[in-house]
């Protein structure tokens, strides 16, 4: 396995995570960027752990969920009530704070950031990013097709309606929120094991676009569409002409504009994964049928 | 007590450059509901076009000012359509999405293609060749100090156009309740755009404003410029003009107060605490009326 295919496999499925923490609380009407910072504490904790005090990786993983269970904990229960789009300017605006603190911090690197951090062996490595992406996977698909994402669904219908029939809004809002954070705490540590190194500007707004543009390109309001949206993007900067790599950025925010004017709950919409689960069901039942 | 003046006074000045830029926010938030997050890049951009004016017509000061408000008003009419359908729908956070798109967009047009991404200087003629005024030991430049009373007359102006002439009266029709503005037959998306050309021509004329205070202009000016003017609209409640004005103010003096008193890269901080702690407590704005 290349140097190459790693990083695609492993970066897509980071994207995938995040992209997936962010869906959760679209769901709910709220474009809730708290995946992103706790991403970036959970990366700057797992490099400093992992060179200053030498933790294994899987007690790093531990300590990466609480301290973004920590530090989602109190802005989430202000932000719960909250309406869509202060969320997204509260949260971005977290995020960028994070970073300044730690561009200030000399301890984990400042504005160079940290290097050198230990590597794993890519075969385990895969297998640890891929079975979160399983896990956390079944879980997002179990909470979709639960009474809790029937409640997310009625909340992004109309709020007030879904306070009526007995949703406690508030508190899905904050469930909802630290199950983000924490999904993003473990990517910042997967990012920073895969990388081997951290530094602030990674997780600035170029991040907060990237991962904006997966789940509205994918679709936002399935979790399957995530899951091709992330590769696919992921690949139209590595594999874009020489000549055009310069224009990734613009090609991506064009995908964002033109995806919402044309055709705004996604590529993979509820419909479309009706559609192809109704397909394939109809294809098992054939050969069945035939073989009968 | 002198360094605490010039601070004050350092603030008063990029407090007046924030309320200029404000303006255009509330503008188009009023009136489409959609936080434009592009308005200041779009802004900026209208610096750059100025700054490649000058540089062609060999520093005709006419030719550059009109030159970044044609700009502007087309820049700003031909984004406009693509927020309509989101206008329609109500749905802002898709349009704000968009806005930062756009904004992304024009942030990589600059840092590439444009003087290969460098900060652009301004002609000294356009800068009124340095005069400063004195005030005791402080200086102020003259330059902020039209910015000041530029955000003031455009203020001004802006008002006698919404409450005294026939435009002003339909944007404010839309901007309370487009529904019924549309029973009444007013256009809700002729409106939008008519909205969208006004901050157009606001943005050009703010962009000489800004080249005067400032000098100096870069692909990072955009995004810097936009948070702090969201924080200014967060902090005053978003939509209210006088109370935008005196929050850019107490904007300016915070940041200048942090970058005098603090050690280390600190730039954006009080924008960004003031967003997080009035959002968290007082999501209204210090303005604003709780609904």
């Amino acid at each position: 396995m290349t140097l190459f295919q790693f990083y695609f496999a492993e970066f897509s499925a980071i994207y995938i995570l995040l992209a997936w923490a962010v869906y959760l609380t679209f769901r709910i009407n709220q474009l809730y960027l708290g995946p992103l910072y706790s991403m970036c504490l959970g990366a700057y904790f797992g490099a400093y752990a992992a060179l200053n005090w030498g933790w294994p990786f899987w007690l790093i993983f531990i300590g990466a969920v609480g301290l973004s269970l920590l530090f989602s904990l109190i802005p989430s229960f202000r932000f719960a009530r909250l309406g869509a789009f202060a969320i997204v300017i509260a949260t971005m605006a977290l995020l960028f704070m994070v970073q300044t603190v730690i561009r200030n911090w000399e301890a984990l690197g400042g504005a160079r950031g940290l290097f050198n951090i230990p590597h794993i062996p890519r075969q385990i490595w895969l297998g640890v990013t891929y079975g979160f992406v399983l896990i956390i996977g079944f879980c997002v698909y179990r909470l979709d097709h639960s009474h809790i994402g029937r409640a997310m669904d009625a909340v992004h219908f109309d709020r007030d309606v879904a306070a009526t029939l007995g949703i406690d809004v508030s508190r899905l809002s904050i469930q909802l929120q630290l199950f983000s954070s924490v999904i993003g705490g473990i990517a910042g540590v997967l990012y920073v094991f895969t990388l081997g190194s951290v530094f602030p500007d990674a997780f600035g707004f170029f991040l907060l676009m990237y991962v904006i543009t997966i789940v509205v390109f994918g679709g936002m309001y399935t979790m399957w569409g995530i899951i091709i949206a992330s590769p696919v993007l992921w690949g139209v900067g590595q594999f874009l002409p020489a000549g055009l790599v310069g224009f990734s950025v613009i090609v991506f925010n064009v995908l964002l504009i033109g995806v919402l004017l044309i055709r705004p709950s996604g590529m993979i919409n509820r419909k479309s994964v009706r559609a192809i689960t109704n397909g394939c069901k109809d294809l098992l039942q054939r050969f069945t049928d035939f073989h009968k | 007590m002198q360094a605490f003046i010039s601070q004050l006074i350092c603030g008063i000045e990029l407090g007046s450059i924030y309320a200029v830029v404000v303006i255009g926010y509330n503008l188009l938030v009023l009136v489409t509901s959609i936080l434009h997050w592009g308005y200041a890049h779009l802004l900026v951009l209208s610096m750059y076009v100025a700054w490649l004016v000058f540089g062609v017509t060999n520093n005709s000061l006419a030719l550059g000012v009109s030159a970044a408000i044609v700009f502007g008003i087309m820049a700003s009419t031909a984004i406009a359509p693509l927020f309509l359908p989101f206008i329609r729908r109500g749905a802002h956070l898709e349009g704000f999405v968009i806005s930062a798109g756009i904004a992304s967009i024009i942030v990589e047009i600059q840092s590439h293609w444009i003087n290969y991404g460098l900060a652009i200087a301004f002609p000294p003629a356009l800068l009124m060749g340095d005069t400063t005024i004195r005030f005791g030991m402080s200086t102020i430049s003259a330059g902020r100090l039209l910015t000041l009373f530029v955000s003031i007359i455009l203020m001004l102006a802006f008002f006698y156009f919404l409450n005294r002439s026939k435009q002003g009266r339909m944007l404010r029709a839309v901007a309370q309740d487009s529904v019924v503005a549309r029973i009444l037959g007013i256009s809700v998306p002729k409106m939008s755009i008519l909205s969208f050309a006004l901050s157009g021509l606001l943005a050009g004329i703010t962009a000489i404003c800004l080249a005067v205070a400032l000098g100096t202009a870069g692909p990072s000016l955009g995004d810097q410029l936009a948070i702090k003017c969201l924080s200014v609209l967060i902090l005053a409640s978003v939509g209210n003009l006088k109370g935008g004005l005196v929050c850019a103010i107490i904007l300016g003096v915070l940041d200048s107060m942090i970058m005098g008193y603090l050690p280390g890269d600190w730039a954006n901080t009080s924008a960004l605490l003031v967003i997080v702690g009035v959002l968290m407590f007082k999501p209204e704005g210090l303005f604003g009326a709780k609904n």
